[in-house]
């Protein structure tokens, strides 16, 4: 009986009586006439919305009578508004879009920071967009290189920072969810992020959401969440060959020259993509050979990666993803001293690292009308690695099953409901961490209310059930409120208040490690940390005139206070755990503003994010700053499209950062000496029949400083 | 979007707009164009050290200290710094010490509690009367004798004879 009731409830798309009206169309480029598969349609004023498939086909059904404005939109083509489209009962309404493509015209649809196709303006939390544009201007293969020039981003040593939240753990405990494609990437040891293994040649786009993460997607996400999400084969075969190839500049001073040739690194890139039936696939090889800019920057890799993109109808997609990639590279911890910052310590030059990486992930989509879908998802992520080294030869393997139920259900149009069900697995087997185990069970859903025609209304909570080794470790509600109102089209506003949290990782809890002279110790009691945050903010997304135009300006003030974060401690013991200090608060605010002048000859943008990060006690008093954070950062970048040619250059600058942990700043003799960062980069761009021909320059003016301590940051290079 | 279609959108907002961007962007790009203060190249002293002869069990780690004044009886209060410890056993090692231009005074001691600890607490430490430190007595101590000057890395291995 069950049986035959989940066959009813699957194949409901084909049995239900259409009383209600449809909307069908198709969507071409205006030039070429080619079907344009992933546009977003969107019926404004409403929560409803699809994508067209590979035949540039899509249909909205079950609409009730009336008249509806459709917003349709793809990067790299002009958005359109189609209106009035009357919905007769029992009818479908057939639409014929052409649309008209515009380079610089970027994502104008999210669907992370509530599980759904959203209109960026309307979007009730704080959201960046990286598109692949900007992912190919700066030549980008590492997604971390391009994440400090997002507004409220940056990273240490790597590790990502959303407004402060991670600072630097070791390696250990992101406080940032990295998804893909949705499913989450991280670690199951050390909840890291593995950058080289994402492949930034294939992103359709990147999504940045930088508050209220917990209430949708749970532990990890308290400080923010990075989903990236890969692209779909076009609906033409397209074969796409990079090799990218460059070289480290000797350091300035002779002082610090370690080798007698420079530096190289080639990146080598094969991508075949095309339809296959209804269905699309593509698949890429990557090689990756580096020389580094330090001793032990070295790396050798191989990646291999495919997706294929199944198309049953308008009713059934899915799709399935999977990636392999395995690396050698050297081990790096610290600098042989300040006199030979580019050096390995003693004893250390052969150090290195293997190891490999498998994720697999997939999902099946089943649309029952304009504004129901159910989710399927689910993914694998296996992680190996082995450390070669006189004073570390620790090992893990690490695997972790996810598996996530979503259904998301219109009522009418001003109501909207997603709700969903999570299990996640891990195992670790680790020299470092031993063996362990966890689980994650987890509950969600989100309610969207559109009060008035311009206010929206988000309320949402998760309820997560972790345990590890087969013990409870916690429980937690995460409740979110936020808001949205559309003051115009051109400007909203937003507010939100939401409850995170994070588990500590297998890695803070059962650590036996030594770094440098300090042992670090294992602290089985740590207790999951909690957040509070509220944010209030601003969007203007404006067309401008002639002489400014595509002015896109957004602006938030922030505050999250932790209770019992988690951070790597040096006790009096002269030994490291991870503990659950008493209280923090992080504040601050951020503004990006992005905008072409004269006819969109020149584009200028710029990001400030200001950040007070301290610790505090149980009467809010401020007791101390929270290391690894700087104050203050800002990122300006201006440049020019001309024809086929594009200039860009640009800066970024970090504050000294305040407090670090391990090596503090010796007033008496200067070592450790900390110096903001103000790195700038220069990238020249011509497109010469289908090739993009980049040349970029990266720390243009050999700037030197630590992000951590003892280590130098990258050196000069030049690539082409 | 097309431009100038949106009817709120007036003049007086635009110019505000306009002006307040442009404003930001000199203030953003004046801020990018600072005086940079890259780290550069420090002065001071490097070399090997060379352990010869049997470690003695009393010690938990050895390491080099630069002293400003020769004062056995007041060793906390001149030492200036202190190199990486190494363990009972370690036949030769690297040291290197940033200082300011000036007459130093090297010397090797011998570390009586476990080198994580002290580096923690090597401001208590320094400043008790029982120091947990013992002058190597096979080193010459206070004898090695260097001067810093500007903008030179000075190289000298030292000897430490058990």
């Amino acid at each position: 009986m069950k049986i035959i009731a989940v066959l009813v409830f699957l194949f409901l798309p084909l049995i239900s009586a259409a009383q209600n009206g449809n909307i069908h169309g198709s969507i071409t480029d205006q030039e070429s006439g080619v079907p344009l598969a992933g546009v977003n349609i969107l019926l404004k004023n409403t929560f409803m919305g699809t994508t067209t498939n590979q035949e540039g086909v899509f249909q909205i059904s079950n609409l009730s009578s009336g008249n509806f404005t459709l917003i349709i939109s793809m990067i790299g083509y002009e958005k359109k508004t189609v209106a009035p489209v009357t919905v007769n009962p029992g009818k479908t309404t057939e639409l014929e879009i052409k649309l008209k493509q515009d380079i610089l015209a970027g994502p104008e649809v999210i669907v992370t920071a509530s599980r759904k196709k959203q209109d960026i303006m309307e979007v009730p939390l704080s959201v960046s967009v990286i598109s692949p544009r900007e992912l190919r201007e700066k030549s980008v293969t590492d997604l971390s290189e391009i994440l400090p020039f997002i507004p409220g981003l940056f990273t240490v040593n790597g590790q990502v920072n959303i407004r402060g939240a991670s600072g630097y753990t070791l390696g250990a405990g992101d406080r940032s969810l990295l998804l893909l494609d949705g499913v989450p990437l991280l670690g199951s040891a050390s909840g890291n992020i593995t950058w080289a293994v994402i492949p930034t040649s294939e992103i359709e786009q990147v999504e940045i959401v930088k508050s209220g993460g917990s209430a949708v997607y749970g532990s990890s996400a308290m400080g923010g969440v990075i989903n990236v999400l890969t692209r779909n084969a076009p609906s033409q075969p397209e074969t796409r060959f990079r090799l990218k190839t460059g070289l480290y500049s000797e350091p300035v001073y002779d002082q610090w020259k370690w080798r007698e040739t420079p530096g190289f690194y080639h990146i080598l890139e094969l991508t075949h993509s095309r339809p296959v039936g209804n269905h699309s696939a593509w698949v890429r090889a990557q090689t990756n050979n580096s020389d580094g800019f330090n001793q032990l920057d070295w790396k050798k890799s191989y990646n291999l990666t495919g997706k294929i993109k199944y198309n049953f109808g308008q009713s059934y997609t899915g799709s399935i993803f999977g990636n392999y990639y395995t690396d050698q590279v050297g081990l790096s911890s610290l600098w042989r001293n300040a006199a030979h910052p580019f050096e390995a310590p003693q004893g250390a030059k052969k150090d290195r690292s293997e190891g490999s990486k498998l994720n697999i992930n997939g999902f099946f989509n089943i649309l029952y009308s304009g504004n129901t879908i159910l989710k399927i998802k689910s993914g694998l992520y296996d992680v190996h690695w082995q450390n070669y080294s006189t004073t570390n030869d620790d090992f893990a393997d690490e695997n972790k099953l996810f598996g996530e139920i979503q259904l998301s259900t219109g009522i009418g149009k001003s109501t909207q409901i997603t709700t969903g069900l999570v299990v996640q697995k891990t195992r670790v087997e680790a020299r470092a961490f031993g063996n362990h185990s966890s689980l994650t069970l987890a509950v969600y859903m989100l309610t969207q209310l559109r009060l008035l025609k311009r206010l929206s209304i988000t309320a949402g909570t998760r309820f997560d059930y972790y345990t590890v080794d087969g013990n409870l470790l916690d429980k937690k509600l995460s409740p979110q409120l936020a808001m949205n109102f559309r003051q115009s089209d051109w400007l909203s506003w937003r507010a939100s208040v939401s409850k995170g949290f994070r588990v500590p990782t297998v890695a803070e809890m059962f650590i036996s490690s030594q770094l440098n002279v300090f042992k670090v110790e294992p602290n089985p009691d740590l207790e999951a940390e909690t957040s509070t945050s509220y944010e209030f903010g601003n969007s203007i997304v404006h067309p401008g005139n002639w002489w400014i135009s595509n002015i896109k300006i957004d602006g938030a003030f922030f505050s999250s206070t932790f209770d019992g974060l988690v951070e790597p401690i040096l006790g009096d013991d002269g030994i490291i755990h991870f503990e659950n200090i008493t209280r923090a608060r992080i504040s601050g605010s951020e503004i990006g503003i992005k905008q072409n002048l004269i006819g969109d000859l020149i584009f200028l943008n710029m990001a400030y994010t200001w950040l007070n990060p301290v610790k505090i006690n149980k009467r809010d008093q401020v007791i101390d700053t929270l290391s690894y954070r700087y104050r203050h950062n800002l990122v300006t970048s201006g440049g020019t499209r001309l024809g086929r040619f594009t200039g860009l250059i640009e800066s970024r600058y970090s504050s000294r950062m305040d407090k670090v942990q391990l090596f503090p700043e010796n007033k008496r003799t200067g070592q450790d000496k900390r110096v903001p960062i103000h790195v700038w980069n220069f990238s020249f761009a011509y497109n010469l029949r289908g090739w993009d021909i980049i040349l970029r320059v990266d720390n243009l003016f050999q700037y030197y400083y630590t992000e951590l301590e003892r280590n130098m940051g990258t050196e000069r290079n030049i690539s082409l | 979007m097309v431009k100038g279609s949106i009817s709120s959108w007036n003049q007086k907002y635009q110019n505000l707009m306009i002006v307040s961007i442009l404003i930001l962007n000199c203030l953003a790009g004046s801020y990018s164009c600072q005086e940079p203060d890259s780290l550069k190249p420090p002065t001071g002293i490097e070399g090997n050290i060379l352990y010869h002869g049997i470690w003695p069990d009393s010690i938990q780690a050895a390491a080099l200290v630069v002293l400003k004044g020769l004062d056995e009886a007041n060793l906390g209060d001149l030492i200036v710094d202190y190199s990486n410890p190494d363990y009972p056993g370690t036949q030769n090692s690297e040291y290197f010490f940033q200082l300011e231009p000036g007459v130093y005074f090297l010397a090797a001691v011998g570390l009586e509690m476990d080198p994580g600890l002290f580096f923690t607490q090597i401001d208590s430490v320094l400043a008790s009367d029982n120091l947990p430190l013992v002058i190597l007595d096979k080193t010459p101590p206070f004898q090695s004798v260097f001067r810093i000057r500007a903008g030179l890395l000075e190289n000298a291995d030292q000897v430490i004879n058990f």
